[in-house]
């Protein structure tokens, strides 16, 4: 099995995949890619099965020291990279060779950048998917060190496509459909919902991002036993915040679920970092 | 045919959730546990996945259907279903150490329910528990039937690390720590029965149904105690 190792992990990198399926009735979260789409578009660009696992990189990219020769495809937010530091010019395929410095620089437009390789990195699944869980083995990120395993197989021929930027949506209008407990809501609590810039707080994380401002017309006194929620769902909680749950969420939560984010939002929620304005639609 | 009046809301592309009247019971909890598993069975074309709480249930479905249609195949099936499917439940023992050194709070719970410590571990050793089901994280069980003479809010401020196996109540419910992790809980006791596997399926022994109850052991009998929780028959206990 060839190999790549972590000089340096970068913010937050880790592998995922398109999420699991089965599991949600023990307690484990879904997981796989915040932005599902462009996890697959990695993989399309190497003509894998769109469920494979990837890199995930957040916000700053990690330096891989390449012990045998590949080649990568990337998807999602455009990054700098350096090849013994040397600047790529932002390619779709990079090939390496053993030896070769891979450096992943910060991501300025966008959040996440998918990085596939054919036939997908190896690793162990829990329950179906390799997206680590907390608490149960594998760490949540890779540090210093960690390998990543691959199939030594032969490149593509690399062209000279350029990242489309066009691809991380621009827009920060996010597309909802009311939540089960949307009726509950006054309706100029239902309006201030649809009707306000608020903004993903800088603790933002792959389990949730809350938003601010907490909204004083949004506070409530309703009590809802524990239910079921899902990526997507958005709670308000009794302060009047509303918190938009990721990939990574619990799978039952006792807020009011006032919204559901459509996939297409989760994935450009998961392209914004905290400090980003946001309106749902 | 469904006893109670059900409704079908959208939870996204790929979920769905059924809701039942918010009143929590036994009752209750059997129904949506029967229908969970008729539509399970009748449904699998579609239904990928389900998971239940108090008085709801998680749909996973594919695009084989659409939400309207599938809306209206599950409320058929609820006119439809035989309530009476009979579901193997199991008893569980979970031996506990209720002692200041894993207990934190047993002190303060007592203080406040202004209970004898002998009578705190008494009544919560007392009552079969239902688990009603497991969410929230992996292997936690959502327990029913605490007494109300325990009912004790959660501490104001929560700690960062509650260790694995630890036992707390909070508000109306009781519990146990699958593993460690910040929690707000009053702890009163810990125990050295392992709630989640990851590497097995199913990843738990337990299931929404089954009933458990603790069994109060010395520090002494901690140190040696199992990892596996004890099956019971109900009958043995009563």
């Amino acid at each position: 099995m060839h190999k790549l190792e972590f000089i340096q992990p970068g913010l937050f990198t880790s592998l995922q995949d398109q999420g699991r399926i089965i599991g949600r009735n023990w307690g484990i979260p879904e997981g796989g890619a915040m932005d599902r789409l462009s996890a697959r578009r990695a993989n399309l660009i190497l003509n894998n099965p769109p469920d494979l696992p990837v890199l995930e990189i957040t916000g700053i990219g990690p330096t891989l020291f390449c012990h045998a020769e590949g080649q990568l495809a990337l998807a999602g937010a455009p990054i700098p990279i350096f090849k013994n530091k040397k600047k790529l010019a932002e390619p779709r395929l990079i090939n390496f060779q053993a030896g070769d410095l891979l450096k992943f620089g910060s991501i300025k437009d966008g959040f996440r950048t998918y990085i596939s390789i054919k036939n997908g990195f190896q690793n162990k699944t829990l329950f179906g998917s390799v997206s680590p869980v907390a608490g149960l083995g594998p760490a949540m990120r890779f540090e210093k060190g960690d390998l990543l395993f691959f199939e030594p197989t032969a490149p593509l021929p690399v062209t000279n496509a350029r990242l489309k930027t066009s691809l991380i949506l621009r827009d920060n209008t996010i597309k909802t459909i009311p939540g089960p407990e949307f009726d509950l809501l006054s309706p100029e609590q239902q309006t201030i919902l649809k009707n306000t810039n608020f903004i993903i707080s800088s603790i933002a994380t792959r389990m949730a991002y809350p938003l601010l401002p907490k909204i004083e017309i949004l506070k409530h006194s309703l009590s809802l036993l524990t239910s079921p929620v899902v990526p997507g769902v958005v709670q308000l909680t009794p302060a009047g915040q509303l918190i938009v749950l990721m990939r990574d969420a619990q799978t039952t939560g006792g807020y009011p679920r006032v919204l559901v984010v459509t996939e297409a939002g989760i994935n450009q929620l998961a392209q914004m970092r905290g400090g980003q304005e946001i309106i749902f639609t | 045919m469904g006893k109670y009046k059900i409704s079908i809301a959208s939870l996204g592309a790929e979920f769905l959730l059924l809701s039942w009247p918010a009143n929590i019971s036994v009752e209750l909890s059997e129904e949506l546990l029967a229908f969970e598993k008729f539509i399970t069975h009748n449904l699998s074309k579609f239904i990928l996945a389900t998971n239940p709480a108090y008085v709801s249930l998680c749909i996973r479905y594919n695009n084989k259907i659409s939400f309207a249609e599938l809306k209206k195949l599950l409320l058929d099936a609820y006119l439809n279903f035989d309530v009476n499917i009979v579901e193997t439940k199991k008893y569980w023992e979970i031996p506990v150490c209720y002692h200041r050194k894993l207990g934190p709070d047993l002190l303060e719970c007592a203080h406040r329910t202004s209970l004898t410590l002998e009578t705190l571990i008494e009544l919560h050793t007392k009552p079969f528990y239902r688990i009603y089901f497991i969410g929230f994280l992996p292997g936690f069980l959502y327990l029913g039937g605490l007494d109300k003479q325990l009912f004790i809010p959660r501490k104001e401020t929560p700690r960062t690390k509650v260790p694995k196996g630890a036992v707390g109540i909070a508000g109306q419910q009781t519990g146990i720590y699958p593993q460690a992790s910040p929690g707000g809980w009053q702890l009163i006791g810990q125990t050295k029965v392992e709630l989640f596997h990851p590497n097995q399926i199913p990843p738990t022994p337990f299931q929404p149904g089954d009933y458990l109850k603790f069994k109060a052991i010395t520090l002494e009998e901690f140190k040696t105690a199992t990892h596996l929780p004890i099956l019971k028959t109900k009958e043995a206990d009563a």
